[in-house]
């Protein structure tokens, strides 16, 4: 038995009974295309193959290649590397969060220290140069040459 | 021939564009982790900013560039910087090795350069000819090319066929969020006013393909321990061993042509390809794998040449020849440029800037490739922990310049973390794109198909050439099965 396969395909059978279900309140319409034609004929077909997943999550073999991804699953959860992809993804999610209120320039420096860490650079000079260089060089390119009006701080 | 020179011209007054893009190219290919792909998603933020005859050049470049530059750490540390590389790693490690990588890496720069060269030629005759044809298709004719299209989500799957199909669907799920393309009313936005303009492509497309890259790449950091090159000196071949590799070269880079223009195959195929069929017709076949200089030429050559033949049919009908074209087409979109038979009698200025392009492209790859052969070693020591800090730092403004919203910056993280986890499990990023792109262009055409009927769905099926894409959509999705039949009893 896959636990990958079928928790992957669960999901996207809720998805798509979710979208189906949407389609009853969209309107009518005689003339051309129904509007709830299309959406529904890619629910319908989009469920039927997250069931054909669960069906060979659940028929996979032990030893099988699904039965190795369900040890990869694991690895997720586990696995050392699974600190730095979660703080890469925590450290970027609260970046964003940030970013409107402090501005890029400030923002920008200390969030990719931080990536650096958790891509294993430990010279704290490489670490300072580049993360300062790179968002100055951003920062003119972008602000100064294409004249995107990146984020300011709102503080001050 | 003055519209050849005024392309040419063109692309001379716009030369720092064509160089961004191939040296790009090259840095990106040669890089293990990113790939055209990715390369020219890094390029988005800058694309938005420039003429769509700059953007095209630019594209071209890091499309022609980066499928050189896989051979660069295919050679120097046995890791194909490009799946299109692969094959290259068969006879040039063995040659670095042996002390001639210089050699080894020569050799691919000219194949690489020929197979350009044959394959744009075949773009410049062939493109402008299926344009025209193109021009006879009405609603019914694009919507079976689509469907055609579709179809090449079940050839792009990674290794299972029915994750890929989930993947493709997926993507077609996310088109449909946002408004009714014939209607205007809103559908599967929840409530959420931001859903109304449907799933913000730019951000899409940075987090499946870059993001999860990086993501990835925190994976596998430290695990890598590859004999490396230190030194390359530059060593052209000599003129005897060039003129023993003609046949190849010229063979395989019209394969690679071929192939390329067949929707949904790609360099990796043309590669492997052109590597059987050179050790097949070669005098000493026992010679490839252990550092023949056929084995280096036939999949360079083959793997350039697919570049042109997979512009054929994403220029002139709208539907992508590989993975990366597929991501030119969503970037040409954002940028207001719509492939297709229009394409080449509205603006042909762009079409003719974008074949220039194309051909000064595989000079330029020549020219950069044999100065800086002696470089190539620093390029690949450049640490991890700068190299992806900046290109998420790109990524990011890359999100951002395409809306100037912070929401869309959100957007790339959350499917980056998406597009990692489908990786992970065997679902590949590609035909969610393909879904995102060719879905509502689908919907689009069925919807004035429909229309111009009174509603008589009989009309999708009465023109030839409709019936025509039927078929091809038939065999594509054949071709598919066989292979995951084929896979099985392999076991």
């Amino acid at each position: 038995m896959s636990k990958v396969n079928i928790l992957y395909g669960t999901i996207t059978a809720i998805l798509a009974m979710v979208f189906f279900l949407s389609t009853f309140t969209f309107p009518s319409e005689q003339r051309g295309l129904d509007p709830r034609v299309y959406p529904r004929f890619i629910s319908i077909c989009f469920f039927a193959l997250s069931v054909g997943l669960i069906v060979s999550g659940a028929k996979a073999r032990k030893g099988s290649e699904q039965e190795r991804e369900n040890h990869l699953w694991m690895e997720i959860f586990f696995s050392p590397a699974r600190k730095r992809i979660w703080g890469i993804f925590l450290s970027a999610l609260g970046y964003v969060a940030i970013i409107d209120t402090v501005g890029y320039l400030v923002a920008t420096p200390p969030f990719l220290a931080l990536s650096m860490l958790f891509f294993g650079e430990k010279k704290v000079w490489r670490i300072l140069v580049t993360s300062l260089v790179t968002t100055a060089l951003l920062f003119g390119l972008f602000r100064i040459i294409f004249r995107v009006p990146l984020p300011v701080s709102s503080l001050w | 021939m003055q519209a050849a020179m005024e392309g040419v011209l063109y692309v001379l007054n716009h030369f720092p564009f064509l160089f961004i893009g191939v040296a790009g190219g090259i840095l990106v290919g040669a890089l293990p982790g990113l790939s055209g792909s990715t390369g020219i998603i890094l390029l988005l933020p800058f694309l938005l900013y420039v003429e769509p005859a700059e953007a095209l050049i630019m594209m071209s470049g890091m499309f022609c560039g980066s499928m050189y530059g896989g051979s660069i750490s295919a050679i120097l540390i046995s890791t194909p910087g490009t799946p299109s590389a692969a094959a290259t790693v068969l006879d040039g490690y063995p040659l670095a090795k042996q002390g001639k990588a210089g050699k080894a890496l020569a050799v691919s720069t000219i194949a690489s350069t020929a197979g350009g060269v044959v394959s744009t030629l075949c773009l410049i005759l062939l493109a402008p000819q299926l344009a025209k044809l193109a021009l006879k298709f009405g609603p019914p004719e694009y919507f079976a090319l689509m469907i055609f299209g579709l179809t090449i989500m079940a050839s792009v799957s990674a290794s299972s066929l029915l994750k890929g199909l989930l993947s493709g669907f997926f993507g077609l799920m996310l088109a449909m969020v946002g408004l009714d393309p014939i209607l205007g009313t809103p559908r599967f936005t929840f409530g959420i006013t931001r859903f109304l303009t449907g799933f913000p492509m730019v951000p899409v497309l940075i987090g499946l393909f870059a993001f999860s890259e990086v993501f990835g790449q925190l994976e596998v950091l430290g695990k890598k321990a590859i004999p490396h090159v230190e030194r390359v000196r530059s060593s052209l071949p000599t003129w005897k061993e060039l003129k023993g590799l003609v046949s190849v070269i010229l063979g395989s880079s019209l394969l690679g042509t071929i192939i390329g223009i067949i929707p949904a195959t790609g360099g990796a195929i043309a590669s492997f390809m052109a590597y059987n069929e050179a050790r097949r017709f070669s005098k000493h076949p026992e010679t490839f794998g252990t550092g023949e200089l056929a084995g280096i030429a036939a999949p360079e050559a083959a793997n350039n040449g697919t570049t042109g033949g997979a512009m054929i049919p994403m220029l002139t009908l709208g539907i992508p020849g590989d993975v990366v074209t597929a991501v030119m087409l969503g970037a040409l979109l954002l940028i207001g440029v719509r492939p297709g038979p229009l394409l080449f009698s509205q603006t042909p200025h762009i079409i003719h800037a974008l074949f220039a392009g194309f051909m000064l492209a595989q000079f330029l790859i020549l020219a950069l490739g044999l100065i800086t052969i002696p470089l190539f070693p620093k390029v690949l020591k450049v640490p991890v922990g700068i190299l992806y800090p900046i290109v998420l730092g790109l990524c990011f403004l890359g999100a951002y310049s395409y809306g100037n919203s912070v929401y869309d910056m959100g957007m790339a993280v959350i499917f980056g973390l998406l597009g990692y986890f489908m990786k992970k499990h065997g679902f590949s990023a590609a035909p969610t794109i393909l879904g995102l792109i060719l879905g509502p262009l689908a919907e689009q055409e069925l919807g004035r198909a429909l229309i111009i009927s009174h509603g008589d769905w009989t009309v999708l099926f009465k023109s030839p050439i409709a019936l025509l894409f039927y078929g091809l959509a038939c065999l594509s999705v054949w071709y598919s099965l066989r292979g995951v039949s084929k896979a099985k009893t392999r076991g």
